[in-house]
C-alpha cells in the first residue's frame, strides 16, 4: 500500500515537472535591463581569456559542449552552444554572466562555484566567438615572421621522475618546412588504467608561449607491483592539430597484487575450497560410504553364517 | 515358539500371512491395465523429451528469469516424497513404534521410487544433459549443487540396503512358499536371499545391518532434504533468502512423503486385499502422524510468511503481494487452505482418520504439497534483483508447455512404475517382522 502510494507520488511530481520544464522551455530567458547593462570590468586580454577558457572546459563544457560544435547535452530546455550567433546576439554580457549566476531549471547557479572575476573572465571566452564584436585573437597558431604555424604538429613528451611530473612540447610545422613551438594549444594527459584513461594535471591546460606545458602526476596511484604506468599526452583538438599523441611509462605507488584465486576461498576450484569444507565434505564422505561398506561387509558375514 | 499360541495356532497364523502377503504376488487383476497406462505416459515422456533434446530448452516456457520452472518445483517434490522412508523406516522404528512395521516396507518402496527419479528430474531440467559428467570432473564442493549429488547418490543407496535388508527372510521364505514362480523370480530370491536358513547369528547380524543404517539414514534424509533447501537459501533472493528454509523443506517433506504412504496404503489395502494389516487402526495411526507433521509445517509457514510479512522489506514485499494477494494468490491461498488448513481440521478427528477418508484427504495434501513447490520455487525467479531493461514480455510470467507438462507426467510415471515393479515382485508387508513380533519366528522358518 505503502509502496504504491509513494510511487503514485513520485510519478505525479515527475508528471508536474516535466511539464513545467517544457512551459519553461518554451518561454524565454529574460534578463531583468539593468542586470543586462552591467558592463564586463575584466579586460578581455589574452591572460583572461586563457583562464576563461580553461574555466569554461572544467564547469561550462560538460553541458554546453564545444563551442561551434552544437554538440551540447540533449537536456529540456537544450543548453545553447555558446558559439551560436542568435545567442550572442540576444544575450549581452550582463545577460550572460547574470544567467551564469543565477540559473534556471537545468542550468545551474555558478554563485557559489565561481568567483565573479572568474564568471566575468568566462564571459570574456564566450563573447570571443562573437563575430560582431571580436575582442581578441584566440587563434591558437603563433605568426613568425610572416609566417602561419600548421599541420603537422608534433608532441614530445618528457618525463621528470625527480618531482613526479610530465612537460609537453607542442611544435607546429611553420610555412617553410620548419618546426616551431605551438602556443595555447590544449593538451589532456592521462595515465592508462584497467578500464579506461585517467586524466591528470589542469584540465583545458593550453601550452605556454614555448609551446610547453607540465602536468603533475599523483604519485599515489596504484600501479601494480612494479609501480609502473602508461602516461600518454594528446593534443584535445584533434580537427585543428590532428591526432596527435606521445606516450611514456612513469613510476606510481608499487602495490602488492593480491589475486584472489592463490588463497583458499568459495569461489576458486574445488583444489583450492578451504581446509574445513574440505575435511567436512570428505569427512562426511568417508563417514557415511565407510558405514555403508560395512554393512555390505555384514552382508557377507551373513551369507557365511547360512552354511 | 510362542507361549500363548498352539503349535497348530502358530502354523496357521504363518500361513495365512503367506497367503494374504504372497498371494498378490502371483495373481495380477488390473495390472495389465496400470502397465498399459503407465507405458502410455513412458511413451509421451520419451516423445515429449526427444523435441526437448533435439530442439533445446527453448521448447520449454523457461527463460531468462524463471530459469527454474515445473522441472526443479518437480525435483523439490521428488526429494520431499522420498523423506519419508527415513520417517518411518527409522524415525518410528527406533523409537520403537511397532504399529509401524507392516508399512516400513511400502514407506521404503516409496522412497525408493521418488529418490530414484529425483535425479533424473534434474537431468530433464538440463539443456546440456551429455555435458553431466563435467558435475563430476569440475564439481566444486563449494558449490551446493556437488552437495546435492552427493547426498543423493548417498540416500539412494542407503535407500537401497534399508531396502534390501529387511526383504533377505521374506525372500527365502517367498522362495520355499510360492509354487509356481517364475524360473527367473526364483532365482532372483536365490541370490538375494544369500543362503538365508534364519539362524539366531544370521537374525544377530541382519539386527545389526537394519539398525546401522537406520541410523545412519536419519541425518542423510535430514542433509540431502537441507542442502535441496540450500540451492535456494544460499541465494540472497526475497522468498528464499530465509534461515528457516531447512527444517521448512524436511517439514514440509514429510508432510508430503507420510500422504503419499496413506495413498499407497489404502490402494494395497484394496488392490491387494490387506484389509488385515493395513487396518483402521494403522490408518488412524497413520492420521496422527500426517496432522502431526501438517502442523509442524503450518508452524513453519507462519514463521515463514508472517515474519517478512510484518516487516515487508521493499523486495519481500512484492515477493509477499504477489503470493497473498497478486498474479499466485489463487494457487498460494488454495495450497495453504486445501492443501493444509482444512486437511489438519478434518485430520483432528478421528472419523476423518478412516482408510477411505484419510486416503482421500491425503491425495489433496499431495497435490497441495506439490504446488507449493511450484509456489516455492517459481514466483521468486518472476522478481530478479537486476530487472533486465526493455525485457521480453515473455520474461515476466512463466506457465509451464506442454512438453514440460508431457517430462514431468513422465517422472511419475516412472517413479511409479518402479513402485509398482518393487510391489508386485518382492512381498509388500516384511513378514518375518510380523512374525518375530507375535514371537513365530521358529514356525517363520520352520517350513518345508
Amino acid at each position: 500500500m505503502e509502496n504504491t502510494s509513494s510511487r503514485l507520488v513520485v510519478g505525479l511530481l515527475a508528471v508536474l515537472l516535466l511539464s513545467s520544464f517544457s512551459v519553461f522551455a518554451q518561454s524565454e530567458w529574460k534578463v531583468e535591463d539593468a542586470k543586462s547593462k552591467m558592463s564586463n570590468p575584466i579586460q578581455a586580454d589574452d591572460a583572461s581569456l586563457k583562464e576563461g577558457k580553461a574555466l569554461f572546459k572544467t564547469n561550462c563544457i560538460t553541458c554546453h559542449g564545444d563551442p561551434g560544435k552544437n554538440n551540447g547535452l540533449p537536456l529540456v530546455p537544450k543548453p545553447s552552444d555558446m558559439a551560436n550567433a542568435a545567442f550572442l546576439s540576444a544575450n549581452s554580457d550582463g545577460a550572460v554572466f547574470t544567467k551564469m549566476t543565477d540559473g534556471r531549471i537545468t542550468m545551474p547557479s555558478f554563485k557559489a562555484v565561481l568567483s565573479e572575476k572568474e564568471r566575468w573572465k568566462i564571459v570574456n571566452y564566450i563573447r570571443s566567438f562573437d563575430e560582431n564584436k571580436k575582442v581578441a585573437s584566440t587563434v591558437t597558431a603563433v605568426k613568425k615572421e610572416g609566417q602561419t604555424l600548421g599541420v603537422p604538429y608534433q608532441l614530445s613528451l618528457n618525463y621528470n621522475p625527480e618531482e613526479s611530473s610530465l612537460v609537453a612540447f607542442v611544435r607546429g610545422t611553420l610555412t617553410d618546412g620548419n618546426l616551431a613551438p605551438a602556443s595555447d594549444v590544449e593538451v589532456g594527459f592521462f595515465v592508462k588504467r584497467y578500464f579506461g584513461d585517467l586524466p591528470i594535471g589542469d584540465r583545458g591546460g593550453v601550452t605556454d608561449e614555448n609551446g610547453m606545458i607540465k602536468a603533475a602526476i599523483p604519485t599515489d596511484l596504484p600501479g601494480g607491483e612494479e609501480g609502473k604506468a602508461l602516461a600518454f599526452a594528446k593534443l584535445n583538438d584533434v580537427d585543428t592539430y590532428g591526432d596527435v599523441s606521445a606516450k611514456t611509462e612513469v613510476s606510481v605507488k608499487a602495490v602488492e597484487i593480491i589475486n584472489l584465486m592463490d588463497e583458499r576461498s568459495l569461489w576458486t576450484v574445488s583444489v583450492m575450497a578451504p581446509w574445513w569444507l574440505i575435511f567436512t565434505y570428505f569427512g562426511i564422505l568417508i563417514g557415511v560410504w565407510g558405514t555403508l561398506g560395512y554393512v555390505v561387509t555384514l552382508l557377507f558375514k551373513l551369507k557365511k553364517a547360512g552354511v | 515358539m510362542s507361549n500363548s499360541l498352539s503349535k497348530e495356532e502358530a502354523k496357521s497364523k504363518i500361513d495365512k500371512y503367506a497367503a494374504d502377503i504372497l498371494r498378490p504376488m502371483q495373481s495380477h487383476g488390473g495390472l495389465e491395465l496400470w502397465v498399459m497406462l503407465l507405458a502410455l505416459g513412458l511413451i509421451m515422456y520419451v516423445f515429449a523429451y526427444f523435441i526437448q533434446l533435439r530442439d533445446g530448452l527453448g521448447v520449454t516456457a523457461m527463460r531468462d528469469y524463471v530459469s527454474w520452472g515445473v522441472y526443479i518445483s518437480n525435483f523439490v517434490f521428488f526429494v520431499a516424497v522420498s523423506l519419508v522412508g527415513m520417517l518411518i523406516s527409522a524415525v518410528l522404528g527406533l523409537l520403537k513404534q511397532d504399529w509401524i512395521k507392516p508399512i516400513t516396507r511400502v514407506a521404503e518402496v516409496v522412497a525408493l521410487g521418488f529418490v530414484m527419479v529425483a535425479g533424473l528430474v534434474i537431468v530433464n531440467d538440463m539443456g546440456r544433459p551429455d555435458r553431466l559428467m563435467n558435475v563430476f570432473i569440475h564439481g566444486r564442493i563449494q558449490s551446493p549443487i556437488v552437495w546435492d549429488i552427493t547426498v543423493i547418490t548417498t540416500y539412494v543407496t542407503i535407500s537401497l540396503l534399508l531396502f534390501y535388508l529387511p526383504l533377505i527372510p521374506d525372500l527365502a521364505f517367498a522362495k520355499k512358499r510360492l509354487k509356481n514362480m517364475p524360473v527367473w523370480q526364483y532365482h532372483l530370491f536365490n541370490i538375494l536371499s544369500l543362503g538365508w536358513i534364519g539362524t539366531p547369528e544370521q537374525y544377530k547380524i541382519l539386527h545389526k545391518g537394519i539398525r546401522l543404517l537406520a541410523i545412519l539414514i536419519i541425518p542423510v534424509a535430514l542433509a540431502i532434504h537441507t542442502v535441496t533447501s540450500w540451492l535456494f537459501a544460499a541465494t540472497l533472493r526475497p522468498g528464499w533468502d530465509t534461515t528457516i528454509f531447512g527444517p521448512y523443506f524436511v517439514a514440509g517433506a514429510f508432510v508430503a512423503g507420510a500422504a503419499a504412504v496413506v495413498i499407497l496404503m489404502y490402494i494395497l489395502r484394496v488392490n491387494y486385499k490387506l484389509k488385515d494389516y493395513f487396518t483402521d487402526f494403522h490408518f488412524d495411526k497413520m492420521g496422527q502422524l500426517l496432522v502431526l507433521v501438517s502442523l509442524v509445517y503450518l508452524y513453519f509457514n507462519l514463521n515463514e510468511f508472517l515474519v517478512p510479512a510484518y516487516k515487508m522489506k521493499d523486495a519481500d514485499a512484492v515477493h509477499l503481494h504477489t503470493l497473498f494477494s497478486g498474479k499466485y494468490a489463487v494457487l498460494f491461498w488454495g495450497v495453504q487452505i486445501f492443501g493444509m488448513i482444512i486437511p489438519i481440521i478434518m485430520m483432528l478427528f478421528r472419523r476423518f482418520r478412516k482408510p477411505a477418508w484419510l486416503a482421500g484427504i491425503a491425495v489433496f495434501v499431495l497435490i497441495g504439497a506439490w504446488l507449493k513447490r511450484v509456489i516455492i520455487v517459481i514466483p521468486t525467479l518472476l522478481h530478479p534483483h537486476l530487472p533486465i531493461q526493455n525485457v521480453p514480455e515473455a520474461f515476466h510470467q512463466y506457465f509451464p508447455t506442454w512438453i514440460e507438462v508431457f517430462v514431468t507426467l513422465g517422472s511419475f510415471v516412472m517413479a511409479l512404475g518402479i513402485i509398482t515393479a518393487l510391489l508386485k515382485i518382492f512381498p509388500v508387508i516384511p513378514i518375518w517382522e510380523l512374525a518375530e513380533e507375535e514371537g513365530l519366528t521358529e514356525e517363520f522358518e520352520s517350513y518345508e
